[in-house]
């Protein structure tokens, strides 16, 4: 007997199959580890949509607000920064409110999508935040825009949204939070 | 030596299918695992002369590429992937006295499925337990040769890669291996049955 005949009978016979138990247990871990990547992904891609969202916070806040001397109160970690408003042109409140709606169905979409990712609590906790600062920009700028804004009306109106005035001058307390990325009220 | 055409094909679309699979199909990791499972089985079973380890370590083989699926690299392909992690964990399992080899009742181990009832399906499976036998009592590194060249078509090349020796060891163990086979076999009278009747 040649060991091509050998070869030759062993190819003959059908080798034993794997059993079903294995592949139940395997295949159910390969969807679990899809499942788990999915959820990375979506997770990734939503950290990445939020700092663009926080960032855009950021863009808004800037026509509207002057940022004065950050100062570091006793005692506490986190920086504040005394927020003066600025008087914004018809035209700025305008952008502002398209960007404020545009960033609204942004964050509606990211917290919807959030509800599908695993260990999502951080996720969610950068949302609420974001969320936040934009009902401050609206409550502050965008709700109480005045129709008239005769002789500096305007500007008198929205001081009225203001957290709290002191010697004549509008206060409004942004705690710099460099774990968040953006401004949240203080 | 260039890699035969029909194995390039095969690493080519296993790389596919798991680059379809790091990029969430599920499906693909599905056809992967069917394209695999029997040659994974056959193999752990095989080498380790007992099915419930060979379940044990089969199933340790994918679940690894599971676990590392991200880190993979593909370079050697993922069939010398998975039978280098079966080989691996069949190996340890020997060593840890999970399959102790006194304890093995290789007789009524069988490595080859049989079915049904006539004559010719009755000498198959009375051929089929006495290759088993044979194959079984050779010495691992003997048997497993033979195995990667004859149920999986490896090249004496690709088991040296795959076993970390030279060809020509490799070409030795096999040529070694098929002398005891033959001297094993040619005892037997169902060998000799269905040698002429093949003839």
């Amino acid at each position: 007997m040649e060991n091509r005949e050998i070869g030759s009978l062993l190819r003959s016979l059908t080798p034993a199959r794997a059993p079903q138990a294995v592949e139940e247990h395997v295949l159910r871990v390969a969807d679990a580890v899809v499942r788990r990547g999915r959820s990375r992904l979506l997770r990734r891609r939503l950290l990445l949509a939020a700092t663009a969202a926080a960032a855009l916070v950021v863009v808004l806040l800037e026509p509207v607000f002057v940022v004065r001397s950050p100062v570091r109160p006793a005692g506490r970690d986190t920086e504040t920064a005394q927020v003066l408003p600025r008087t914004l042109s018809p035209r700025s409140e305008e952008t502002l409110a398209g960007q404020a709606g545009i960033l609204e169905l942004k964050l509606a979409r990211l917290k919807q999508l959030a509800t599908h990712v695993e260990s999502r609590s951080s996720i969610e906790a950068d949302l609420d935040l974001l969320e936040k600062d934009l009902k401050t920009i609206k409550s502050l700028y965008l709700d109480t825009l005045p129709i008239e804004q005769e002789n500096g009306k305007g500007a008198q109106d929205r001081k009225k949204g203001s957290s709290h005035e002191e010697n004549g001058r509008f206060h409004y307390r942004f705690v710099v939070d460099p774990f968040h990325g953006g401004a949240r009220p203080g | 030596m260039s890699v035969p055409e029909g194995v390039e094909t095969e690493v080519e679309s296993d790389n596919a299918l798991i680059r379809a699979f790091k990029r969430g199909d599920s499906r693909a990791f599905r056809v992967l695992y069917t394209r695999y499972k029997d040659r994974a089985f056959f193999y752990a079973l095989a080498l380790t002369g007992d099915r419930h380890a060979a379940e044990e370590v089969m199933q340790e083989a994918f679940l690894a590429f599971l676990r590392n699926l991200r880190s993979f690299e593909a370079k050697a392909g993922f069939r010398g992937y998975l039978f280098t992690a079966i080989r691996t964990r069949a190996i340890d399992a020997e060593r840890r006295g999970r399959v102790r080899r006194e304890v093995l009742e290789t007789d009524r181990l069988e490595l080859f499925e049989s079915s049904g009832t006539g004559d010719a399906e009755n000498r198959a499976r009375e051929l089929g337990a006495d290759v088993s036998k044979a194959l079984l009592a050779l010495p691992r590194k003997q048997r497993e040769v033979v195995l990667l060249k004859v149920f999986d078509d490896m090249t004496f090349r690709e088991i040296a890669g795959l076993i970390g020796k030279s060809e020509n060891t490799v070409a030795s163990r096999y040529r070694y291996a098929c002398e005891k086979l033959r001297a094993r076999l040619e005892g037997s009278e169902k060998w000799k049955t269905g040698r002429s009747a093949a003839c």
